[in-house]
C-alpha cells in the first residue's frame, strides 16, 4: 500500500511558522509516520495538486492501493484529487462547522467529509461531533498522535520518583525567572519602572535551575484556547506563601516580543508571590527537554478545549500526573487517577476559521475556584504522599499507553484502512479486476 | 450610644451627583450612590431632620450652626471613602457600595485616602449595603467593627403594582413604550454573513485605482520638486504656522523616498528627522453610525415568555454578553421566548455597534430580544415591571443591584447568582440560581492594576440551564410560577420593607423612630 502524506507546515517551514495556526499538524505527522510506514510504503509530497494524482496513476497501474493523507482541517482539504483523500485533522469543539461561510464551500466541513468518505481525528469527542453532523456510521476513527513509546522510554529511569536535589538546564534562548525581573518593568505604562527584558539581544545559552515542586506547561500563547491568564492567576493565589511552588511556561512562537509581553504583565499584575515563575522562551535540545520533564512534577492544561494537545500526552507519558480539565480530547486519557482535575462549564463560541465569528458551537471554561484546589491538592501530594504520587504517575504512564501508543496506533489505523480499501474494492468493479 | 431624641439629631447628606446632574450621570460608577441616598433618606427622616448638601463644602460651616443650637449632627457621606474629606469638624460617616471580597487596605498613587482601612477607622463605624461587604470590611478592620448593613427600603413603592397583576408566567401581550428608541431582533434583519466586509464591485475598485498618484516618471519627479521648493521659498505654511521644513518632507515622501535604500533612508531619518522621519498618519474617522431618532415615543408588544433585565452596558461588572448568549442559545427554536433589555445609558453610539455585532454574530434564532434605549416614565415602567415573567441578572458582582429588588418586589421570580450582595436575598425558593466560580479582580479605582481581590464568574451553562427551566416552568406549572412569585415579595418585604430598615438604622444610631412618611423612589435606577 502507498500513504501519500503531506502538511501544510514542513520541515523547511517549521521554524517561522512555529506557533501560527496549523503548525502542530507537522508535529502530528512527524509523528504518524512511523507507524505508517509499519502499514505500507510512506511518500511525503510537498505539493498535492500536482504530486499526489501521478503517484496514485502509478499504483492504479500496478494494482497497489493508494490513499492520500491529508494532515489538515477538512476545509484546507482537496477534494477533487482521484486518489483517496482522508482529512487527518484536529478538533476540539462540541460542533463541526456545517454552513459555507466567506464564500468557500468547503467551510461545511459536511461537503469534504461526504467528498472524501471518511476521515481521520485524534479523540472520541471529535468522532463524535462528526457522526453528529453526518451519520451514526461515519467512517471516521480517533487515531492520537503516537507518542508515548519514545516519551515513556524517556521517563522509564525515573520510576515515578521525583527528581534529588536541583535540575540543570541548558536554554538556548531568553529565560524570565520572577525572581529574578524587576516586575515593575511590566507595570502600566505610567508607572513603569526599573529594566525590562532585551528581546532583541543576540540568542546565548544559559543555565537554569530547578528545585521543588515544580509545574510545568507548554504552549503558544498567541493560540487563543490556552488560557494561560487563569493557570497564572491561580497559581499566584494559590502559592502567594509558597516558596517551593515552581510554575514553568516553556513557550512556542515564532516572535519572542509578542509570545512574552502579555504574560510578564501579567507576573506584574499578580503580585506578590513567594512562588516562582520561570518563563522559557527558545529551543530545548532533546537532553534537555528531558531534563525539564525529569525535574516536573506536574504538567499543568488550563486550556479551553484540546484536539489531542501533544505535550500534555508526552509529560503524561513520561509518568508526569497532570492538572488539567477532563473536557474534549482529554476526556479520552484524563481521570481522577492519573489528574488533578479541574472543573469547567460551557460556553458559547464562534469555530476559530469562522471571519464572522458566528456563535455556533461550544467551548469549555476553567471554573477558577477549583483550578486553585487542584494546585493546593496536588502540592500536598507531592510533599505528603509520596506513595500516592507514585501511583498517580504510574497511571499516567499506563492510561497514555492505552491511548497513544504506536501499538493502539498502528491497530486501529490497520483496520480502519482495511476496512476503508474493503469497501472501496467492493464498490468500485475496476479496482476490483485489479 | 445613649438614645437622643430625634428632634435634635440632624442628617446631612451628599452624593457627587444630585437631582439636577443625574440625567447626565446616567450609568456612570458615582450614580447608584444617588439612587441610595434617596432611598435612605425617608428612613433619616424618621429618626432625625435631614439636610442634604450639593457641596461637601457646605457641610462644616451647617456644623457649626446647628451645634451653637445645641443640635446633634452627623455627616452621611454617599461617595466612595477615597473622595470623602477627611479634615471635617463634623462627624462623618461613610455609606459604602462595594461589590469585591476585600476593601482597599494599601495605599497607592501616593494618596493614603486609597486605603479604607484608615479612613473607616478614623470614622468608626460604617454603612454598608450587603454582608457580603460588611463582610470584606471586618475582616479588614476586626470583627468587632460598627458595621451596619442596610439595604434600601423599596418594597412599599411596589404596594400598587403588586395589587394591580395577578403574577402570570405567559404574558398574552403587554405593550411597551419608550422615549427613545426601540431594536426588534425580529425587525433587525440580522444575518452574520453581513459581519464581513462586503467585497468591492467594478466601480468601487475603479474609483480607488483613480485616486492612486501617477507613476513616478522623471518628468513627474520634477514637477512635484518644483512645486515644494517653490513653496519652502516662499515660505508658504508662514500664515498657517506651518514650519518650512514640511514642504521639505512632503517633496522627500512623495517625490524622492523610493529612490533610497531601506538603510540609506533609515540613516536620513536619523540625521535628517524633520524631512525623512515618518509621515504623519492621518486618522481615518469611522463613518457616522446611522443610529435612529431618539425624541420620540416608540412602542411595542411583548408576550410569551418574557425576561427583562436592566443594565447600562459600560458596566464591566454586568456580563451582558452571556446573558444574550445563553438566553438565544437556549431558545434559538423557542418562538414565544423573550428577552427585554432596558438600556440604562444615555450614549447609544457608546454601545450600538457591540451589541448589534452580538446580535448578529447570533443569529439566526427563533426566540426574540427586545432593546428598549430611553427613558421610561413611571407608568411606561409600570408596564414593564407588569410585562416580565422574570428578571434575569448574570453579573460577576453587585454592591445591591436595585433593579433586581424592584422586580422581585413586583412578585418577579428571577434567574441571578448568589453571591456577593445578592447572597443576602437570593436562593432557590425565589430564584433560579446561577452558579459561579471565583476569579481574580482589581479594585477599580486601582491605577496599579494589580489583582488583590475577587469577584465571580457566572457558569454559562447553568445561566443557560436557568432559562431552559425557568422557561419550562412557566409553561407547565404556572402554581409553582406562583409560588415562586409570593416567595419573591415574601423575601423582599422581610429584606427591604420601610420598617425593617428602619429598625436597624434606628438601633444603629440609637435613635428613637417617630411616624414615617415614606416617599417614592421608583425611577430609572440600575444597579
Amino acid at each position: 500500500m502507498l500513504i501519500i502524506i503531506h502538511s501544510e507546515t514542513n520541515q523547511h517551514t517549521i521554524a517561522q511558522n512555529l506557533g501560527r495556526s496549523e503548525y502542530s499538524y507537522y508535529f502530528v505527522l512527524k509523528e504518524y509516520r512511523p507507524v505508517l510506514e509499519r502499514l505500507g510504503r510512506v511518500v511525503e509530497v510537498a505539493d498535492p495538486l500536482t504530486e499526489v494524482d501521478a503517484l496514485y496513476e502509478e499504483c492504479r497501474a500496478s494494482g497497489e492501493p493508494c490513499v492520500f493523507l491529508s494532515f489538515s482541517p477538512p476545509h484546507r482539504t482537496p477534494v477533487h484529487l482521484m486518489c483517496p483523500t482522508l482529512p487527518v485533522f484536529a478538533w476540539e469543539f462540541s460542533t463541526i462547522p456545517n454552513e459555507p461561510f466567506a464564500g468557500e464551500p468547503r467551510n461545511d466541513w459536511r461537503t469534504v467529509l461526504q467528498a472524501c468518505g471518511a476521515a481521520i481525528t485524534h479523540s472520541s469527542y471529535t468522532v463524535n461531533a462528526v457522526r453528529e453532523a453526518m451519520d451514526s456510521d461515519y467512517p471516521i476513527v480517533a487515531v492520537p498522535a503516537p507518542v508515548w513509546d519514545r516519551f515513556a522510554a524517556r521517563g522509564a529511569p525515573l520510576q515515578g520518583q521525583p527528581p534529588n536535589g536541583p535540575v540543570r538546564l541548558k536554554i538556548k534562548g531568553l529565560v524570565a525567572d520572577s525572581r529574578k525581573l524587576d516586575l515593575n518593568a511590566f507595570a502600566p505604562r505610567p508607572l513603569r519602572t526599573g529594566k525590562g527584558l532585551d528581546f532583541h539581544a543576540p540568542v546565548r545559552e544559559q543555565e537554569l535551575l530547578l528545585d521543588g515542586v515544580v509545574y510545568t506547561s507548554v504552549f503558544n500563547p498567541g493560540d487563543g484556547r490556552k488560557n494561560w491568564e487563569d493557570m497564572l492567576s491561580a497559581f499566584c493565589v494559590t502559592f502567594r506563601e509558597v516558596e517551593d511552588a515552581t510554575l514553568v511556561l516553556k513557550l512556542t512562537h515564532h516572535d519572542a516580543e509578542e509570545a512574552l509581553s502579555d504574560i510578564l504583565h501579567h507576573l506584574y499584575k499578580n503580585q506578590s508571590y513567594r512562588c516562582r515563575i520561570v518563563l522559557i522562551y527558545g529551543y530545548l535540545a532533546d537532553a534537555d527537554y528531558e531534563r525539564l520533564v525529569q525535574a516536573t512534577r506536574y504538567v499543568v492544561n488550563t486550556s479551553y478545549g484540546e484536539g489531542q494537545c501533544l505535550p500534555l500526552m508526552e509529560f503524561m507519558s513520561c509518568g508526569k500526573p497532570a492538572v488539567a480539565p477532563r473536557t474534549t480530547a482529554m476526556i479520552d486519557y484524563l481521570s481522577a487517577d492519573n489528574a488533578f482535575l479541574i472543573d469547567s462549564t460551557d460556553e458559547l463560541t464562534a469555530w476559530p476559521h469562522d471571519p464572522r465569528k458566528a456563535f455556533r458551537t461550544l467551548r469549555y471554561v476553567t471554573n477558577w475556584t477549583s483550578l486553585c484546589t487542584a494546585y493546593r491538592a496536588s502540592y500536598v501530594v507531592a510533599k505528603e504522599d509520596p506513595q500516592r504520587y507514585a501511583q498517580m504517575a504510574a497511571q499516567a504512564v499506563s492510561s497514555l499507553q492505552d491511548f497513544c501508543s504506536q501499538a493502539v496506533a498502528e491497530q486501529r489505523l490497520q483496520v480502519f484502512l482495511g476496512q476503508l480499501f474493503g469497501r472501496r474494492v467492493a464498490a468500485d468493479p475496476e479496482m476490483r479486476g485489479a | 450610644m445613649a438614645a437622643s431624641s430625634w428632634d435634635a439629631m440632624n442628617f446631612i447628606l451628599y452624593s457627587d451627583v444630585n437631582d439636577r446632574s443625574i440625567s447626565q450621570s446616567l450609568g456612570r460608577p458615582e450614580y447608584s450612590y444617588y439612587f441610595v441616598l434617596k432611598a435612605y433618606r425617608p428612613v433619616l427622616e424618621s429618626l432625625g431632620r435631614v439636610h442634604v448638601v450639593s457641596a461637601i463644602t457646605e457641610v462644616d460651616p451647617l456644623f457649626r450652626q446647628l451645634r451653637e443650637a445645641g443640635e446633634d449632627m452627623l455627616f452621611l457621606s454617599f461617595t466612595p471613602p477615597q473622595n470623602t474629606p477627611t479634615d471635617l469638624e463634623c462627624p462623618t460617616l461613610c455609606v459604602v457600595a462595594w461589590e469585591f471580597d476585600s476593601i482597599p487596605d494599601e495605599i497607592w498613587d501616593n494618596d493614603p485616602r486609597h486605603d479604607w482601612t484608615q479612613m473607616l477607622a478614623r470614622q468608626g463605624r460604617v454603612i454598608t449595603l450587603s454582608s457580603h461587604t460588611a463582610r470584606a470590611i471586618r475582616r479588614a478592620l476586626g470583627e468587632d467593627f460598627p458595621v451596619l448593613v442596610l439595604p434600601t427600603p423599596l418594597w412599599e413603592n411596589f404596594a400598587a403594582i403588586r395589587q394591580q397583576q395577578v403574577p402570570a408566567p405567559v404574558n398574552p401581550g403587554t405593550p411597551l413604550a419608550i422615549k427613545g428608541c426601540i431594536f426588534d431582533s425580529r425587525t433587525l434583519a440580522l444575518s452574520a454573513d453581513d459581519l464581513l466586509p462586503k467585497p468591492l464591485t467594478a466601480e468601487q475598485l475603479a474609483a480607488i485605482e483613480a485616486q492612486r498618484p501617477p507613476p513616478l516618471t522623471v518628468k513627474r519627479r520634477l514637477v512635484i520638486a518644483r512645486h515644494y521648493l517653490r513653496q519652502w521659498r516662499l515660505d508658504a505654511g508662514r500664515e498657517q504656522q506651518q514650519p518650512r521644513v514640511k514642504f521639505l518632507h512632503h517633496w522627500y515622501w512623495e517625490g524622492l523616498r523610493d529612490l533610497f535604500s531601506r538603510r540609506a533612508h533609515a540613516w536620513l531619518e536619523r540625521q535628517l528627522p524633520s524631512i525623512a522621519g515618518p509621515q504623519a498618519v492621518a486618522v481615518v474617522e469611522p463613518p457616522p453610525l446611522d443610529l435612529p431618532d431618539t425624541t420620540s415615543v416608540v412602542d411595542t408588544t411583548v408576550d410569551g415568555v418574557v425576561y427583562v433585565t436592566v443594565f447600562n452596558p459600560k458596566d464591566g461588572r454586568k456580563n451582558w454578553h452571556q446573558l444574550i448568549t445563553a438566553f438565544c442559545w437556549a431558545f434559538r427554536e423557542t418562538a414565544d421566548a423573550t428577552l427585554v433589555l432596558k438600556i440604562t445609558q444615555n450614549n447609544l453610539a457608546s454601545y450600538y455597534s457591540e451589541l448589534m455585532t452580538l446580535l448578529a454574530q447570533l443569529s439566526p434564532f427563533a426566540c426574540r430580544v427586545v432593546v428598549l434605549h430611553g427613558y421610561l416614565d413611571d407608568a411606561q415602567y409600570t408596564r414593564l415591571y407588569a410585562a416580565a415573567s422574570y428578571y434575569v441578572n448574570a453579573s460577576r458582582c453587585e454592591g445591591l443591584c436595585l433593579p433586581l429588588m424592584e422586580f422581585m418586589s413586583s412578585g418577579k421570580p428571577v434567574i441571578a447568582p448568589d453571591h456577593t450582595a445578592m447572597e443576602d436575598y437570593i436562593d432557590d425558593s425565589v430564584a433560579f440560581v446561577i452558579k459561579s466560580s471565583e476569579e481574580p479582580a482589581i479594585w477599580p479605582q486601582d491605577s496599579r492594576l494589580i489583582y488583590r481581590t475577587l469577584r465571580h464568574r457566572p457558569d454559562w451553562a447553568s445561566l443557560k440551564q436557568a432559562y431552559e427551566d425557568s422557561y419550562r416552568m412557566a409553561k407547565d406549572q404556572p402554581e409553582r410560577y406562583r409560588q415562586m412569585s409570593a416567595a419573591a415579595v415574601e423575601r423582599m418585604h422581610d429584606y427591604c420593607a420601610f420598617a425593617p430598615v428602619q429598625t436597624r438604622m434606628a438601633e444603629f444610631f440609637g435613635l428613637a423612630p417617630h411616624p414615617a412618611n415614606a416617599a417614592s423612589v421608583t425611577e430609572n435606577a440600575s444597579c
